[in-house]
């Protein structure tokens, strides 16, 4: 407070007073709010932008190129491929076999 | 009758060179129509002893006087203000800047208008209120005096009496709301921080309640312009406006700007200027008296109160320039009627006519003013 004060001829403490309780409350909620739609739209500006950033991709790399491929993975192109030959890979009697006699080849396959 | 009654709230912060010609001023407002108390709001001046010596001005006039604690911003500082007259039960609250001259008459001028159906809040016209000023060479030079704005305010008043100018937002420079409207529409937003454009958002949101936001062209105040955000640090010099709650108003009312856009190419407001720049120098030259002066280049070393109209030697030009205390305006001339044209746009004779430079136009004129045709050739031709 500021001694200044007490040459005041008409006394607004009150009035003053009451409206910062009001003027706090509300900014306290605009606090909430505020950080509630930040929260919000930061999430929704990293997928955007992920998302242009996958459209520029595919729209810059050249048809059948590992950077195109690699752009479709979200298709299940290049991943769905690996899958495939890891299956095989396991399904091999021979592999199989040297399992039982190898922990890291069964930790590598797991 | 009861008469109204009416907060008169001066928002200060520091401007030791303008507020206590301001209040003063406030003081010798016409009381006859409303019972007006002037409230004085010291945002916590930081200048050495200049609140000490305000509220000291103050008591001595019986002035309220009310410093706060610590340094509340604009918006809050109005705010204070909208809240006392609510709550110490005023009819109608003014917010004014403080380096401002009241005309005497200003609350007489601007009751009428508030009280008209609707209307939430009333602008006094100015000099140096953004696009609600009555364009001046230079306001600071000319208009700068209680008498000069008790003439101005009268003569406007005189023309446009208590007409209602409905405009996008209002400006607290000097504004005055009915209590009950405050009550409705609320108190000024904090989210403006120290000030700039919280008024426009509350203009805005009294329309969005279904009140009209109207200015007076019957009111004239002389406003220094940017003397209290200047003093408040609010605005660099060069700078006319708080960008960050510029952007708050654009967030909030997308279609503001193209709503002033609208507005200022209606032609209304150019309409209401050229009539109230029309009138101020017919009154001004029946006042005071005018002069011809015939000449390529006007002279700038007017007399305070001296109408000229500057004519062209040549005789051809459709149209004569005007001056009058910084206000200038092309008024219609006829160079084949040239008596006729001048007789009827100002219906009195010229005091005097000058002939600064020769021309064909001067033997018009000397036919349709015999005798009173004065030389004052220069040296040398005026234009290059």
């Amino acid at each position: 407070m500021n001694d200044k004060t007490d040459m005041n001829t008409t006394n607004l403490d009150g009035i003053s007073l009451e409206q910062a309780l009001v003027d706090f409350e509300v900014a306290n909620a605009r606090v909430m709010d505020l950080t509630s739609r930040l929260t919000s739209l930061s999430r929704e500006l990293i997928q955007v932008r992920t998302e242009l950033a996958t459209v520029k991709l595919r729209g810059a790399a050249p048809a059948g190129s590992p950077a195109q491929r690699s752009i479709e993975i979200g298709d299940m192109g290049e991943l769905a491929r690996l899958r495939d030959t890891l299956s095989q890979v396991r399904a091999s009697r021979l592999i199989r076999v040297m399992c039982m006699f190898s922990g890291k080849l069964r930790k590598v396959l797991a | 009758m009861t008469l109204p009654t009416i907060l008169h709230c001066i928002t200060v912060y520091n401007g030791r060179d303008f507020v206590l010609p301001a209040i003063e001023s406030a003081l010798r407002i016409d009381q006859s129509d409303a019972k007006i108390d002037v409230l004085v709001l010291d945002d916590a001046s930081p200048a050495p002893g200049w609140s000490e010596e305000l509220a000291a001005f103050c008591k001595e006039r019986n002035v309220m006087y009310y410093r706060t604690p610590r340094n509340l911003g604009i918006p809050r500082n109005v705010s204070l203000g909208l809240l006392t007259a609510v709550k110490r039960g005023y009819d109608y609250v003014v917010i004014s800047n403080s380096d401002v001259l009241y005309p005497a008459g200003l609350i007489s001028a601007m009751l009428p208008v508030v009280n008209q159906p609707k209307v939430g809040s009333v602008t006094a016209w100015s000099n140096n209120v953004s696009i609600y000023s009555l364009p001046n060479l230079d306001p600071n030079e000319n208009l700068h005096s209680q008498d000069v704005v008790d003439w101005l305010h009268t003569t406007v008043n005189g023309y446009f009496g208590d007409a209602a100018m409905d405009i996008p937002a209002g400006i607290s420079f000097c504004i005055l709301i009915p209590t009950s409207v405050v009550e409705d529409v609320g108190i000024m937003d904090p989210c403006f921080g120290r000030g700039y454009c919280e008024e426009t958002d509350w203009s805005l949101r009294s329309l969005n309640a279904g009140y009209r936001v109207c200015l007076a062209p019957g009111a004239f105040v002389f406003h220094h312009g940017r003397g209290s955000n200047l003093d408040a640090g609010l605005v660099s010099l060069n700078a006319t406006t708080v960008p960050e709650n510029e952007a708050i108003i654009d967030l909030r009312y997308p279609q503001f700007r193209s709503q002033v856009d609208a507005f200022i190419h209606s032609g209304i407001l150019a309409r209401a200027h050229a009539d109230a720049l029309g009138h101020i120098v017919r009154s001004a030259a029946r006042q005071f008296g005018y002069s011809l002066e015939v000449g390529w280049i006007s002279r700038a070393d007017h007399r305070e109160n001296d109408v000229r109209v500057c004519l062209s030697p040549d005789g051809f030009s459709s149209s004569a320039q005007v001056a009058f205390r910084g206000f200038c305006l092309n008024i219609p001339f006829d160079p084949q009627d040239a008596g006729g044209s001048i007789r009827t746009y100002f219906e009195c004779e010229p005091n005097s006519i000058n002939v600064f430079d020769r021309g064909k136009g001067v033997a018009q004129l000397a036919e349709a003013f015999p005798g009173q045709v004065a030389r004052a050739h220069r040296n040398y031709p005026s234009r290059i």
